[in-house]
């Protein structure tokens, strides 16, 4: 090979690098304006009543439970997760959720698996979900049990980002 | 003479009409520019967002960067490269280019991986070359410090964070012993409470110190004896003394967390930990250098 053809490469290597770069970051600032907390008050709603709005996460209640569910967003690195654990009920139980990915301890390393996975599938369009660097922990009394119908997925799902449902904020009176 | 008598690491194949070393030179260039190249904010001018966009690195970085381009134009130009090497990069080229869909954050991004792929090579194929061999050194712990230095500290966080607040835990029951510390938190109960978080751990920045160190001793004299462990011991050690002062520091009350955390002392302290590990490493590269 030529080395003028190898120089050829390599610019054209770096030239499209950067440009992939600075459409990864652009599309990682439409990310950051995704409405999280409303996908998760609309999840909440399908199979909650209730769903009211705290300093932290939200409060929903279920069917046949005396005590409320409450779901708290978090950023992947799962790092507010033990405080907020400790502000909680101690009997409550709490498990982490993150789009196919649920586990029960504070261990990011398999939902950072999740993301990586995720985020390769999205930039080829092969996931409907967005790979947003957000989590939610979803606490349960320990006498009730979170159905398994609930979708917690929907909530990084790409298609329902805006229905009307998820771009309603908390309203009315249920707002705290 | 024929530069093509040079070609001893291509045993079997035909010599290409690059040399081993412009291909090398091309690979740092992509990785360097895209390490510095930061996507403008769109909300400031086109100079303050380039200068913005600069100044967020580390120094130690473009040192580091700068020592790695000075050892690869010192390589032997006259040794061509084989077809392998040529195909080599133009592999880890698309490589970059596809490690580019991941988002970074920081200096962290997953075309690291293809830096410690490259790094491997050139120890594993350029050894011949002490140059090539110790630019490889530097961009193994670049990649340390952007990808699997920070990727350690995520898998292993809650445990490192425990260590920390214990640490400072236990340096403050003896001063105040009103102050309490039970897993990430530190302070007195009902009044003043800190959680120690991933940015402000005494073990984050510890890549960085080894970056610095490897770079420093590299730069002063290009070869690494026995004392330079205890060199790098020292430079890790002090960024987790620093690191621990200030969290110290921040425990106490509301005033030491706002000025060490949000106002001045934040900057006070970047700039004091950064020259604290360059002096070190400064130091212990030239006593390494008498001795050896």
């Amino acid at each position: 090979m030529n080395k003028h053809v190898f120089r050829l490469i390599a610019v054209a290597a770096l030239g499209l690098s950067l440009v992939v770069r600075t459409r990864t970051e652009a599309l990682q600032h439409v990310h950051d304006k995704v409405d999280f907390r409303g996908a998760v008050v609309a999840v909440m709603k399908s199979k909650m009543s209730e769903v009211r709005e705290l300093r932290t996460g939200f409060a929903g209640v279920l069917a046949d439970c005396p005590r409320p569910i409450i779901v708290t967003p978090l950023a992947l690195s799962l790092f507010d997760a033990p405080i907020l654990q400790k502000a909680m009920s101690k009997d409550y139980k709490h498990r982490f959720v993150y789009i196919e990915a649920a586990q029960t301890g504070v261990r990011q390393f398999w939902l950072y698996l999740e993301w990586c996975k995720q985020t390769v599938l999205a930039s080829i369009g092969a996931t409907p979900y967005l790979p947003l660097k957000r989590a939610v922990m979803v606490s349960t009394p320990p006498e009730c049990e979170m159905p398994a119908t609930v979708d917690w997925q929907s909530i990084w799902r790409e298609d329902n980002r805006c229905s009307d449902l998820r771009c309603n904020p908390v309203g009315g009176s249920q707002a705290r | 003479m024929d530069v093509g008598q040079f070609a001893t690491s291509s045993v079997g194949h035909r010599p290409f009409s690059v040399s081993r070393r412009e291909i090398l030179l091309w690979l740092f260039a992509i990785l360097a520019i895209n390490n510095f190249y930061r996507v403008l904010p769109t909300d400031m001018p086109l100079v303050t967002g380039i200068f913005t966009s600069l100044t967020a690195v580390s120094v130690i970085w473009y040192l580091a960067w700068f020592v790695a381009f000075q050892r690869l134009s010192r390589a032997n130009s006259a040794i061509l490269a084989t077809g392998a090497d040529v195909g080599f990069a133009i592999a880890t080229c698309l490589a970059i280019c596809a490690t580019m869909v991941v988002p970074t954050s920081g200096g962290a991004g997953a075309h690291w991986v293809v830096a410690t792929v490259i790094a491997i090579y050139c120890f594993v194929v350029f050894h011949d070359d002490r140059n090539i061999i110790l630019a490889a050194t530097i961009l193994m712990a670049l990649s340390a410090n952007g990808l699997w230095g920070p990727a350690f500290f995520h898998i292993f966080s809650n445990e490192l964070l425990r260590a920390d607040a214990a640490l400072v835990g236990f340096s403050l029951s003896y001063t105040h012993p009103d102050i309490q510390w039970q897993g990430t938190m530190i302070g007195k109960p009902g009044q003043h409470v800190i959680v120690v978080a991933a940015p402000c751990s005494s073990f984050h920045n510890i890549s960085l110190a080894i970056l610095c160190w490897v770079t420093v001793t590299i730069l002063e004299r290009g070869r690494f004896v026995r004392s330079d462990a205890w060199t790098c011991l020292a430079v890790c050690l002090s960024m987790i003394i620093l690191n621990a002062c200030r969290i110290y520091l921040m425990a106490l009350n509301y005033e030491g967390y706002d000025y060490w955390h949000n106002g001045f002392g934040a900057q006070i302290f970047e700039i004091a930990s950064t020259a604290t590990v360059l002096i070190l490493s400064i130091a212990g590269a030239r006593i390494g250098a008498t001795r050896a």
